[in-house]
């Protein structure tokens, strides 16, 4: 399921490879939230999937289970206006006291910092959170900001032209997978 | 000296003739006329004369306006007598009649010289003021009109507005017909009009300010009444809805002294040009529904409407650059008269015959004016014209100071190439071209 | 979506377009409604509120709607400007380009005001009530109320009743209504309603009754006070007779009609304080509403012209 203009190179995780990786992840969120009032917040959208995932584990091993929230970082973004399409903006859902809550902010893939960034400016608009840790599924490198990620479910090796998709059979894929694509000439 | 123009299509609008051959004329008057083959020039010789070379054109009888604005004295920056000669010959015109709402008004015989005076200077038309029929046309007492047709003055008329006392126009009126004058009347009556839109769909749409064609209505009603109770040739100016023709027609058929005309605007453009709010396209009357223009070009096809005027308006930027309900109604179109009456012509909804007949026969008609038809003894007043050639209305291919017109960027079809009056060409693009 | 350039008015907006800057407003009525009510978002965008018509109400939204999203906004109002000294709409626009403003809300007592200022200056255009043509975000905040509670606007049963031939609000919502598939019917005294407006798809009614009758929004137009000494209709008090809604005529819409109003309110005339106050009036939300609308519409228009 490559986008448009995309070309498939490497599979970076197959389906097996992606429950291994969430499982993983699962056990290092639920170390993070297990004191004191707790959130996971997804950043709309892959990030929402993948803390969607996390939090299905979680309930799984009858771990007791942290809020729920989503966020949406487009109004956040450095970068309006230097796409030409019309950035979508899409629902942020925090349905509790962001004060006083330890924040998981979960993403699907950790590149520059920038999203981060935005989604930490986005989420101290509304409370001042106990802590805020940042879990990904996968880390790809090149920085561009100094953030860094508390919980990383797979740390690859790209090229910075390369695009990295997480691709969750909700989203409609056929199959999870974690796909490197280049861009078609 | 005597010219001979050759290898042209002469139209006689008045007999309908049309016919491929030459005009010659002397001292300001047609000598001969004759035919050819086209392209096998002229087999009986010039006999001497000096030859212009036609080129295929159309030849007609010169136009005469009924109506402009050459704004002097007091709007000079908007134009004057001389720039709206240049922009009447330009045109095809010899003879312009003009607006009395001048500052000072041309409400007397020193008014109505300055005008003449300066339209001689000029050269170009014959400039024929109209005479205010109320002093400073305030609409509270009667102008010199006497002493202005004395002067020379052809006809009276308020410009474009309102006498509300309607007693006085009456008595304005009977007293223009003892000097043999005709009244000029445009209107709309001002109580039932709220703006410079024709009420309809586009205003209901575009929530513009607008008037019902009953303003109309009503004020034709008023002055077709005036020339019944009067006898005073009222010749009623820019009409702009069927219901207005109606009347007309109604009352020509009774034998009332009317003439009429339409503005070439309104044959041309409908309500649909305003909607985009461009000042430009704001006129008065307001341009009126797609069967309203359509009724007016069938009235002018069969003579209803004797003569088309270009209702010409020269407006400063100052005056244009502005919202459309604040901006000053006019354009600038004795120069694009022909062009726009083509474009009828072209379309099928006009015979070149009518047309011409509304440019050069029906306005001479109205004012009395001789001309009006080539053939020997008539006044060597003709316009050549290329009913081909397209241009661009750019501010700089118009004479006129006045730029303001829905056309500027515009392409159109047909334009006069020479213009002549008394035997003298006052616009010449044949041979400057050369 | 393609991006806009001017929001002048809501003729010829495609549904398409209404309802991306619908579903985005719902997103902005979140914003509105957090601890820290501003988002970052239009940071470095200038917006010009010029207002020749005064409207304290329509300013201050779309001011607090440009600031939620921190551009910064300048107020021009026909009072402080030199258009009262004689200067012309143009002059005193370019005068304001110096300034360098990136979206320019415009409310103007003459229609088509908007247009002009469009052909004229490089500015996104945002008219905010043009004469009598349109005011095209009371028309996109109506429909976003009219959404939130009917859920869609298509098929709805919608009323708008009064001075319909001056109303730049009816032409909007007739407009953006038509559009998204809602059907509409018009009330007012015939000195009110304009002609052919049937050719719109719009019923016309010179009574309210049968024009309220199964409606399922019900909204009411201001009498214009500075029209009180025309010729429309004879008095305040026969217009609340015949033409004002009051309990009685509310009980012939449906059940769960909602009652709108764009405000200011003359108690008293068009609408009755109960019906005003009634649990079936949104008034208070569509004032709300406004804000979220015009911050849709200012990052429509505006989010495109940041430079990265």
């Amino acid at each position: 399921m490559g986008a448009v203009g995309l070309i498939e190179k490497r599979v970076l995780l197959d389906a097996s490879g992606v429950a291994q990786v969430l499982d993983r992840l699962a056990t290092e969120v639920a170390g993070l939230v297990a004191h004191g009032p707790s959130a996971v917040i997804g950043i709309q959208t892959g990030g929402v999937h993948v803390a969607r995932r996390i939090l299905d584990r979680l309930a799984a091993r009858g771990t007791p289970l942290p809020s729920v929230g989503t966020l949406d970082i487009t109004l956040y973004r450095d970068d309006i206006g230097m796409t030409r399409e019309q950035p979508q903006v899409r629902r942020t859902d925090i349905p509790f006291e962001l004060s006083r809550t330890g924040v998981v902010l979960v993403d699907d893939v950790l590149f520059t910092g920038r999203t981060v960034r935005a989604a930490l400016d986005a989420l101290v608009d509304f409370g001042r959170p106990r802590f805020i840790r940042l879990a990904v599924l996968v880390d790809r490198g090149f920085r561009e900001y100094p953030i860094q990620a508390d919980c990383i479910g797979l740390r690859a090796d790209t090229e910075p032209a390369e695009r990295v998709q997480v691709e969750l059979v909700e989203t409609g894929a056929p199959a999870d997978r974690v796909v490197v694509y280049e861009r078609r000439a | 000296m005597r010219t001979r123009l050759t290898n042209c299509e002469v139209v006689d609008p008045g007999t309908g003739e049309r016919y491929w051959g030459w005009v010659e004329w002397e001292g300001g008057v047609i000598r001969g006329v004759g035919r050819t083959v086209p392209g096998l020039g002229d087999p009986s010789g010039d006999g001497g004369a000096e030859a212009i070379d036609g080129r295929g054109h159309l030849l007609a009888p010169s136009f005469v306006d009924l109506y402009a604005d050459f704004c002097e004295p007091g709007f000079e920056y908007r134009e004057d007598v001389a720039s709206g000669s240049a922009a009447a010959a330009a045109g095809g015109y010899t003879a312009v009649s003009v607006r009395p709402d001048t500052e000072p008004a041309c409400d007397g015989e020193d008014t109505a010289r300055f005008v003449m005076e300066a339209g001689r200077k000029a050269g170009r038309v014959e400039v024929l003021p109209i005479g205010a029929i109320t002093r400073k046309l305030a609409g509270e007492a009667m102008a010199d009109i006497g002493e202005m047709a004395a002067a020379g003055v052809r006809a009276v008329g308020e410009a474009d507005r309102w006498v509300a006392r309607t007693g006085l126009l009456r008595h304005g009126l009977e007293y223009a017909g003892n000097f043999g004058l005709t009244a000029f009347l445009t209107g709309e009556d001002p109580a039932l009009v709220e703006g410079t839109a024709h009420e309809g769909l586009v205003s209901t749409v575009r929530g513009l300010k607008a008037s019902p064609v009953a303003a109309e209505e009503v004020a034709v009603a008023r002055h077709v009444a005036l020339a019944e109770l009067t006898r005073t040739p009222v010749h009623l100016l820019k009409l702009t809805s069927a219901a207005g023709v109606r009347i007309l027609r109604e009352a020509r058929a009774r034998g009332v002294p009317v003439t009429a005309s339409a503005a070439a605007l309104h044959l041309v453009l409908d309500e649909n040009a305003v909607a985009g709010y461009d000042p430009m396209t704001k006129v008065w009357p307001p341009l009126r529904s797609a069967e309203d223009r359509k009724a007016l070009v069938e009235a002018v096809a069969d003579g209803a409407i004797d003569a088309v005027v270009s209702d010409h308006c020269p407006r400063g930027i100052e005056d244009k650059e502005l919202e459309f309900d604040l901006a000053v109604p006019g354009a600038s179109t004795i120069e694009t008269t022909f062009a726009l009456l083509n474009r009828l012509v072209l379309a099928g909804e006009l015979p070149l015959t009518a047309a011409l007949r509304a440019l050069a026969v029906g306005p001479r008609g109205v004012l009395g004016l001789p001309g009006g038809s080539i053939a020997p003894g008539r006044p060597a007043d003709l316009v050549l014209l290329d009913r081909a050639v397209e241009w661009e209305v750019t501010p700089a291919a118009l004479a006129s100071r006045g730029k303001n017109t829905p056309f500027l960027g515009k392409t159109l079809v047909g334009r006069p190439v020479m213009t002549i009056r008394g035997g003298e060409a006052t616009f010449d693009r044949l041979r400057a071209a050369r | 979506m393609p991006s806009m350039n001017h929001l002048l008015e809501l003729e010829g907006v495609s549904r398409e377009q209404v309802a991306t800057i619908l579903d985005l407003a719902r997103e902005f009525k979140a914003v509105s409604q957090r601890r820290i009510k501003k988002v970052p978002t239009l940071r470095g965008i200038t917006v010009v509120l010029f207002f020749i018509e005064p409207s304290t109400r329509t300013r201050l939204s779309f001011e607090v709607a440009a600031k939620r999203l921190s551009a910064d906004t300048l107020s021009f109002t026909a009072s402080s400007s030199s258009l009262s000294k004689g200067e012309t709409l143009l002059d005193t626009a370019r005068n304001l380009m110096a300034m360098k403003p990136d979206v320019v809300v415009l409310r103007h007592f003459a229609s088509g005001a908007c247009h002009f200022l469009a052909r004229s200056i490089p500015a996104a255009i945002v008219n905010a009530g043009d004469g009598a043509h349109e005011h095209p975000t009371q028309g996109l905040l109506d429909m976003f109320t009219m959404r939130e509670h009917k859920g869609s606007l298509d098929k709805l049963e919608v009323a708008v009743v009064g001075d319909i031939r001056h109303s730049r609000v009816a032409r909007s919502n007739i407009q953006g209504l038509l559009t998204m598939g809602a059907r509409v019917r018009v009330a007012g005294p015939r000195t009110m309603l304009p002609p052919m407006l049937d050719r719109l798809g719009v019923r016309v009614f010179d009574r309210i009754e049968p024009a309220i009758e199964g409606a399922d929004v019900v909204m009411m137009l201001r009498i214009q006070k500075e029209r009180m000494g025309n010729d429309l209709f004879p008095s305040d008090r026969e217009y609340a007779r015949v033409f004002g809604l009051d309990a009685t005529r509310l009980g012939l819409a449906k059940p769960d009609a909602i009652v709108m109003h764009p405000g200011p309110m003359n108690r008293g005339v068009e609408i009755t304080p109960d019906v005003a106050d009634c649990g079936r009036s949104v008034i208070l939300e569509q004032v709300e509403n406004g804000v979220a609308v015009r911050m849709a519409v200012l990052y429509l228009l505006s989010a495109h012209l940041l430079e990265g």
